[in-house]
């Protein structure tokens, strides 16, 4: 699992933030587009690339994508 | 999973009723998302009872059923009247529906149609009933708190009647696939909604991401399985009809599944979540001709609960005209 293509595929959810903006440190919830919709994207989009089952608790207890991408290695 | 099969038990017809009042949606996003445009709102005079007993007396009338002739009525619902008694004990009197009927409830939601075509159709061929009556619907927007956007602009009000015959002659089975995962239990829940008591309020509570979580897991899944254990495919379902959560998990779960689009069929957008009845209703507005067609129905949801009911070869249901209190 590459770090690089999570952050991609993160960006791909998004319609109106900068992709430079996606980064491993990146504290995904202070992102101005980030709500409980975008919230969904990202549990279709983990489900669809990584066949993968991201749950509410992993989604509230990560700060940043680094977070993210640590619980679905774990996953995996 | 529990797989199996009922035989020779028909639906003849299908009523759904909606309250007058509509509520529209106005946050671009949250419709653009959930697909939900407005909702039907019961007045705090109208239960859940209602809206079944309208669908049920419009759907006797239409097909000029003898009530003497129904004699196992089954209600569905998570806001029925009262916790006792049973609401199916009011509707056997108030549709003048006999004594010597069977009258029970089941507490289930988005499951619940599919669920209760499951129980009334095998009480049906126990009991030899010639007819049997389903009643599914919810008051949900009774339940909800106003200040929770994200559960009180989704759901809507909706009841439905089913009537279904025992057919004596060879005729095509239901197929069901039904389960439960109660690990999920919290995941929607009404918490002080009962006997257990908890520092909660008792409007209802949501888990939206682990309930869309469930959804694209679980759903997909479940109608794979369904759909090889009746030796179909995707292409050869006519007509399938989902429990109506939210259009971007539907979406979401239709193309996982492979299914055609114009195979698909909604009412999210006029009416909500209308929770256990969101089968029916969508069945009713959708108005399809289901002769010789091969119908999937499926539902989801709290519990968690789920269920898949594949008919092949389907008899023409009549739907009655949609009923607006």
């Amino acid at each position: 699992m590459n770090l690089e293509v999570f952050l991609t595929h993160f960006a791909s959810i998004l319609d109106d933030t900068d992709v430079s903006l996606i980064q491993a440190d990146t504290r995904f919830r202070d992102l101005n587009e980030w709500d409980s919709l975008t919230a969904l994207s990202l549990i279709a989009m983990v489900d669809e690339e990584y066949q993968i089952k991201l749950t509410g608790e992993d989604i509230l207890s990560s700060v940043t994508l680094q977070d993210l991408f640590d619980k679905l290695k774990a996953k995996a | 999973m529990s797989q199996f099969e009922v035989s020779n038990i028909v639906i003849d017809g299908i009523a759904a009723a909606v309250p007058k009042n509509t509520i529209r949606n106005y946050d671009e996003k949250f419709i653009q998302t959930t697909g939900v445009e407005s909702r039907r709102i019961a007045s705090d005079t109208i239960c859940t009872s209602d809206l079944c007993y309208e669908a049920a007396d419009q759907l006797l009338n239409d097909l000029k059923i003898d009530r003497n002739d129904i004699s196992v009525l089954v209600f569905v619902s998570q806001t029925p009247d009262y916790f006792l008694p049973s609401s199916s004990s009011i509707l056997q009197n108030r549709l003048g529906l006999s004594q010597s009927s069977v009258a029970i409830d089941i507490s289930l939601g988005c499951s619940g149609y599919v669920y209760g075509l499951s129980v009334i159709s095998s009480l049906m061929k126990t009991t030899q009933a010639k007819f049997g009556l389903l009643l599914v619907g919810d008051t949900i927007s009774k339940i909800v708190d106003q200040n929770d956007s994200s559960t009180n602009n989704l759901f809507g009000d909706a009841g439905s009647a089913t009537i279904l015959r025992n057919e004596y002659q060879n005729h095509n089975s239901f197929s069901f696939d039904l389960g439960t995962d109660g690990s999920g239990s919290e995941i929607i829940i009404q918490p002080n909604s009962g006997y257990r008591k908890s520092n909660a309020n008792s409007f209802l509570k949501m888990n939206g991401m682990d309930v869309f979580g469930f959804g694209i897991s679980k759903v997909p899944q479940l109608v794979k399985n369904i759909i090889v254990q009746n030796n179909l495919n995707q292409e050869s379902l006519d007509q399938s009809y989902f429990h109506q959560a939210n259009l971007f998990m539907n979406f979401k779960i239709a193309k996982k599944i492979g299914l055609e689009d114009s195979n698909v069929f909604y009412s999210i957008k006029d009416f909500g979540n209308t929770s256990s009845a969101s089968i029916p209703l969508t069945m009713v507005v959708n108005n399809q001709d289901t002769t010789c067609k091969n119908l999937l129905l499926c539902g989801f949801g709290v519990g968690l609960s789920w269920g898949a009911l594949i008919i092949k070869n389907c008899n023409k249901i009549y739907f009655s005209k949609l009923i607006e209190l």
